[in-house]
């Protein structure tokens, strides 16, 4: 087989970027073997071993490129390859994003808060998730519009309970409509400004309110949504009773109006007597059987503000000069009353008014008494009011006011056994941008049909919109007028005229004094006589006045309700696109439903002690110090037993052991001298006489197998500040050594010179020396380039500058002294069980927090991979491990690697290691990125953690601290996974390192510890 | 590439861009015509925004600021969120602008600024920051200096770096002269604040809005509301334009209507917390000096030196230290 060793002097590369040329040749066609590395002697071991013949001239400063192939042809092929690859390794450094990456959108509400002054929130993502990000949006200080509905109550009340805890309001869920400081936040009208603030339990109902106030000249200060459930009994009108107090304190808002659809009377009546208390004049629009409807109570807020009521608008066939509809007297409707609404309140303020007249009036949002019925049904033959916009008709598919089809659908059937067709078109910031069009089509369709079956069919509109609404208002009514349509601004008058074709005597009063009640009988505002009885006594209301903390403090609409709303945008892209075009600053958050239970995660979030929790758990990773104070042998410092070994992960039973665990189990028994051979070691383990727990488990932590033994000198470490210990055994290098699995003599040997020799060494030189801050080695790691997981160079160094002076004066023979020397400066690993241990200290300070979701311990054993939380003391979670993505040693490939396996994911866990991969951007070369991806890496690992370290810096990044405290709460809503720098063991026991790359923890870690957490 | 084409959404001030005591006379001319505008120039550029300035009265410039979404939010301005520096890039001072405006009731607002090939219509109103003295509780309840609250307010001094060595002593005078009523004094303290200092914003006007701010953050007692009024009576009988910039003028004449930008708010909320705090935290300090290292270089710290010459309890704001304002000054 052609073979060729090529020996270039005076060049360098490093091992990784050698690995990639490698493997770039390896996959040349007809190429067999290809080892491209510079002349260390592992790496001329391992070209002798594979076949080829390296002189013996070859120094490790040179670069040897061996290669064999089936054909002459082919190995020509690779040659050219290896240059090729060489090229593009230069090739990539000359074309580099540049040093920084791009920047990462922010993944959570909690990240757009931070990283910008956005201070409300706009959710309106499935119900089903809506609380959560309401949530988040709350605990990071924002109150929230929240759009969506299908949120059910508990939920719904826990939210707003958190949000007045917090002195925030939570605008809904189901809330269509808020005008805050002028700038329109879902479905709103572009009203003028003005002095009347607004509250609502009802989206629809606060347009039809703010419209007729803007065609009565009248602005509005504040217009604050609460969502249609607010004041049932269940809910309690929390976010009213929040609204009010705001607008109280706004200096802009002299009348308040509180809008509603039916509501609870114990709370209206409630609430009315402690906005009694509040000193501002409230009037009310809250519909119901005894209430007047939503215009009749504009007009008595107009009257009460002293401003003259307006003659309300409409328009019809023949428009007269006065732009109203002619008075053309209704011909007796040959069919029922069809209703078909957008908006709830139209819907149900438009049942009240024509059940006075036609008796109840079926519906898939029916009054009391009367039918219910599926709003998917077709035309029946009784009066009928369908919502499309009620839950039951939105699962699935966007609002009406944004996608009218199935509406249009239904209209344009409507002319085969409809009377009658009573419509509304809300118009506004949110809305279609284009309504009149297609309605008009389905208008005129349903007419047509209607000529068809030799009946005529009128059609009356309410149009709930202003004159400045991004729709043409003007154009709008003309269209519906050219399409046969009656148009009314006012739904009440609309709906008196569609009644008066089915029953001609209730005609809508089109004279200039104002209708006060349903049947245009005078009826007492709710604030006299028509209010149901109060429940409790004016102290009573006092108290609850008391129990309800001011928003905010110091001016409360700047806090609750911010005077200059920024707003962070989750879910539908409209609003956003909406809010841009009134000159509101949004960010956009992109949203994908969360992993794990939806309402465990939502349980975990509302945890009060949450937040609190995390911060402290936060504090004391950043706080917890490290000294490496001794080293001693497990059995003295861990108690171990003489039969007893310590892994790296969480617990295993020996048979579900991996290749490389079973192989290093079996060597530190044959090391401890408990077994002859490897096969008799493995007996012992899977019988039991030989034990085997985590290292975690005695406050230890091993790199790769992690196996300790009795002789095993350790580390020990203290945390001077909260006093934990940890350990970690000695590094033994890198290729063939026990924690890659690797137990021929060769690594036993090695490991009696370090029983025998280093650790002895090492004990009496730390002891000589006295503590050494292996914090400040973190520190100065990633100063220096590395990032403490996969390059420890700065560390070793620096270990080895600390301890130099004392060891040199140990009483021990020179060549011991020497070699310990060299091992230690040999290994640029060495220093990472002075990091591991490091890091374990300050995930200790953080651990048992109840109520924290943070992750604590992140660990493998070569077949799981587990996690611990703060929050959840010792349990552990797991998943199974996967196998690294990176680049293999010689002719090893995927085949060859066994899955994920070490304590040294510490390290990640601790917020270094891949974390702060920008720190050391020459590790990237293990995935073929360049240094804009580690870059962008550590920048999306922000994203999941709690906060960041303030003496880890990374230059890079202007010295910002590395991402710390990793929350499992926030991988579950980003997906994102915490990024693992690590080496890759053999499958087989016994092989070794066989590469390094990247890899993730499984998923399945953090949607079991959701399970436990939220119970 | 931006398109050249686009019109940027803007919300305008609520704040009159014309002052109808200033400048009646153009605004008459202007409510006579269809189409009011005025013509201007850019007269600085930002990387978040820039500065048109129109000739508006006999004293001197009204300055129109038009602000990015990360620019300090002036309560005279016309905010524009998406603009960028791709629009920036190509606006250079001294470049012609146009303003168009839209009167009601005798006051001018911003409907429409031109400049370049840059657009922008205001499509809503902004309502900027604002401190209600009605709304608000005392916060000056100490009527003795308790010894914690003295080296409170002798720590924060410390920590500021105000643009002038002697502003805290004139921002004292100032206030004392307001306690006192006497209107010469007052008007003498005034002269020697206004338009004192180098910068846009001349110390001595942040200080006084520091003062006219504070003295509204105080609440609505009796005093304070004299305190206010006699402040805002001095200060209009002064042709502004003529003592500081017209941009300073600006923004000292929102301050007596408690307009401001809302870092200025919460830095005056976080001093009058700080000091009346029985064991005040160096993090809580750390807070407000963040707050006021955001306002601008020099423009917090001489705000909030103003501000704390009323926030101060009265006995220790007599007590001011030979060391004022210099490194050596109270230390932490």
């Amino acid at each position: 087989m052609p073979t060729t060793v090529d020996i270039r002097s005076g060049l360098y590369y490093d091992s990784v970027a050698l690995m990639q040329v490698s493997a770039r040749v390896k996959g040349t066609h007809g190429v067999d073997k290809a080892l491209i590395g510079m002349g260390t002697e592992l790496n001329i071991g391992l070209m002798r071993e594979t076949g080829f013949t390296i002189p013996d001239s070859a120094a490790p400063n040179d670069l040897i490129i061996a290669v064999s192939a089936e054909t002459e042809s082919a190995l020509s092929s690779g040659l050219n390859a290896v240059d090729e690859a060489f090229a593009h390794i230069s090739d990539k450094a000359a074309h580099s994003q540049g040093p920084t990456g791009s920047e990462q959108p922010p993944l959570t509400v909690e990240s757009a808060v931070e990283r910008t002054d956005s201070n409300l929130v706009m959710v309106s993502v499935p119900g089903e998730y809506a609380g959560i990000e309401t949530m988040a949006a709350l605990n990071s200080g924002c109150s929230v519009l929240l759009f969506s509905d299908n949120v059910d109550v508990a939920t719904e009340v826990a939210l707003k309970h958190r949000a007045v805890d917090l002195g925030l309001i939570v605008m809904g869920p189901d809330c269509g409509t808020a005008i805050v400081s002028n700038a329109g936040l879902g479905f709103a009208n572009n009203v003028r400004p003005g002095r009347i603030g607004i509250v609502a339990a009802s989206g629809t109902g606060a347009q039809q309110v703010s419209s007729l106030l803007d065609a009565a000249g009248v602005g509005i200060s504040q217009l604050i949504g609460t969502g249609g459930r607010d004041l049932s009994r269940e809910v309690g009108g929390l976010s009213a009773i929040q609204a009010l107090r705001i607008l109280a304190d706004d200096p802009d808002t002299d009348h308040v109006i509180v809008v509603s659809k039916p509501a609870d009377t114990g709370v209206v009546a409630e609430i009315e007597s402690l906005a009694a208390h509040l000193g501002i004049e409230v009037s009310w629009a809250v519909l119901g059987s005894d209430s007047p409807d939503l215009t009749a109570s504009v007009e008595t807020t107009l009257a009460t503000c002293g401003i003259d009521v307006p003659r309300w608008p409409s328009w019809g066939s023949g428009i007269n000069p006065d732009n109203r509809a002619e008075e053309a007297p209704a011909a007796p409707a040959s069919g029922p009353l069809l209703g078909l609404f957008c908006g709830g309140t139209m819907a149900d303020e438009a049942m009240l008014i024509a059940s006075q007249t036609l008796g109840p009036i079926s519906s898939n949002i029916p009054l009391a008494g009367a039918e219910k019925i599926d709003g998917y049904e077709s035309a029946t033959s009784t009066h009928t009011v369908i919502d499309f916009g009620d839950d039951g008709m939105t699962q699935g598919r966007a609002h009406p006011m944004i996608d009218p089809s199935l509406r249009l659908e239904r209209i344009t059937q409507a002319g085969h056994r409809a009377g009658v067709l009573l419509l509304d078109l809300v118009l506004g910031h949110g809305a279609h941008a284009d309504p009149a069009g297609d309605l008009a089509e389905a208008i005129a369709a349903a007419r047509s049909n209607a000529e068809l079956a030799g009946h005529t069919l009128p059609v009356i509109v309410s149009l709930i919109g202003t004159k400045s609404d991004p729709q043409d208002f003007s154009a709008t009514v003309s269209v519906l007028v050219e399409a046969g349509a009656e148009v009314y601004v006012s739904n009440a008058q609309a709906t008196r005229r569609a009644v008066s074709f089915v029953d001609p005597r209730y005609a809508p009063d089109r004279g200039s004094e104002p209708t006060e009640g349903l049947l245009s009988a005078p009826a007492p505002a709710p604030a006299q006589d028509s209010t149901p009885p109060r429940p409790g006594s004016s102290a009573a209301v006092a108290a609850r006045i008391a129990d309800i903390p001011k928003p905010g403090t110091g001016s409360s609409i700047s806090t609750a309700l911010p005077a200059d709303p920024k707003i962070i945008n989750v879910g539908l892209s409209l609003f956003a696109e909406a809010l841009r075009a009134q000159a509101v600053s949004v960010v956009e958050v992109p949203w994908q439903p969360p992993r794990g239970d939806a309402d465990r995660l939502m349980s975990v979030m509302s945890d009060p002690r949450r937040c609190a929790a995390n911060a402290q758990a936060l504090e004391a990773m950043i706080s917890a110090g490290a000294q490496l104070v001794g080293l001693r042998p497990a059995r003295e410092c861990l108690g171990l037993r003489d039969n007893e070994f310590l892994h790296s992960g969480p617990p295993l039973d020996f048979d579900r052991a991996s290749g490389p665990m079973r192989g290093a189990l079996a060597g530190a028994v044959v090391f401890e001298g408990l077994a002859d051979s490897l096969d008799e070691a493995e007996a012992g383990l899977a019988d039991g006489r030989f034990s085997m727990a985590p290292c975690h488990s005695k406050d230890a932590v091993g790199p790769m197998a992690g196996v300790i033994s009795p002789s095993m000198w350790m580390f020990e470490l203290v945390d001077p500040v909260y006093g934990n210990h940890a350990y970690c055994s000695l590094n033994e290098g890198l290729g063939k050594v026990l924690r890659y699995g690797a137990n021929n003599d060769e690594v036993l040997d090695r490991l009696r010179w370090m029983r025998d020799i280093l650790g002895p060494v090492l004990a009496q030189a730390v002891a000589a020396h006295g503590p050494i801050d292996t914090k400040y080695y973190v520190s100065q790691m990633l100063a220096s380039g590395d990032e403490g997981h996969n390059r420890n160079r700065t560390a070793t160094l620096l270990f080895l500058r600390d301890l130099m002076p004392d060891l040199l004066a140990l009483d021990f023979a020179a060549d011991d002294l020497a070699e310990v020397c060299r091992f230690l400066g040999a290994n640029d690993y060495f220093a990472l069980n002075l990091v591991m241990p490091t890091c374990k200290l300050a995930m200790a300070a953080a651990k048992n927090i109840p109520g924290s979701s943070l992750i604590v311990t992140m660990a493998r054993n070569g077949t799981d991979f587990g996690i611990q939380l703060s929050g959840t003391g010792d349990e552990w979670f797991t998943g199974p491990a996967q196998i690294a993505d990176g680049l293999y040693l010689g002719s090893y490939g995927p085949d060859d690697a066994n899955p994920d396996i070490g304590d040294s994911a510490i390290t990640e866990t601790a917020g270094i290691g891949g974390l702060a991969m920008a720190a050391a951007p020459a590790v990237v070369r293990l995935v073929g990125g360049d240094v804009a991806f580690a870059v962008e890496t550590t920048r999306r690992m922000y994203e999941i953690t709690a906060g960041e370290h303030s003496t880890h810096q990374i230059p890079i990044l202007e010295f910002r601290g590395v991402p710390t405290g990793i929350d499992l709460v926030k991988v579950l809503r980003t997906h994102v996974l915490p990024q693992i720098n690590t080496g890759m063991a053999g499958r087989v026991a016994g092989v070794g390192q066989v590469g390094a790359g990247l890899v993730n923890p499984p998923m399945d870690c953090f949607t079991s510890g959701l399970e436990s957490l939220g119970r | 590439m931006r398109s050249k084409s686009r019109t940027l959404p803007a919300a305008a001030s609520p704040l009159p861009f014309l002052d109808s005591e200033r400048s009646p006379e153009l605004i008459a001319a202007l409510s006579t015509t269809a189409a009011p505008h005025v013509a201007g120039a850019i007269l600085r550029t930002f990387p978040t925004g820039f500065y048109i300035g129109v000739a508006a009265n006999p004293w001197g410039e009204r300055i129109l600021p038009v602000m990015g979404a990360g620019a300090l939010q002036l309560p005279t301005g016309l905010q524009v969120p998406e603009l960028t520096q791709h629009h920036l890039g190509e606006l250079r001072t001294g470049m012609p602008a146009t303003i168009i405006l839209s009167i009601h009731a005798g006051r001018p607002t911003v409907r429409h600024v031109e400049t370049g090939d840059l657009k922008c219509r205001a499509v809503r109103m902004w309502r900027p920051r604002r401190i209600d003295p009605t709304t608000r509780q005392s916060h000056l309840q100490l009527s003795a200096s308790t010894a914690a609250s003295a080296r409170t307010i002798n720590c924060v001094r410390g920590q500021l770096r105000p643009g002038r060595l002697d502003l805290h002593s004139r921002s004292l005078s100032l206030v004392h002269a307001l306690e006192s009523r006497r209107q010469q004094e007052v008007d003498r303290c005034l002269h020697e604040l206004l338009g004192y200092g180098p910068g846009s914003t001349p110390s001595g006007d942040d200080a006084l809005c520091g003062i006219s701010l504070a003295l509204r953050f105080a609440g609505s007692s009796d005093a304070h509301s004299d305190q206010r009024v006699l402040l805002a009576q001095r200060l209009s009988a002064i042709a502004l334009e003529q003592r500081t910039t017209a941009l300073s003028a600006s923004l000292l004449r929102a301050s007596l209507e408690g307009y401001c930008i809302p870092e200025a708010e919460r830095a005056i909320a976080e001093a009058a917390r700080l000091i009346h705090e029985p064991e005040p935290s160096l993090r809580n300090l750390n807070v407000l000096l963040s707050e006021a290292d955001r306002i601008g270089h020099h423009s917090g710290h001489d705000l909030l030196t103003g501000a704390l010459a009323v926030l101060a309890p009265a006995a220790e704001s007599a007590q001011v230290s030979p060391l004022e304002g210099s490194p050596y000054a109270d230390d932490c």
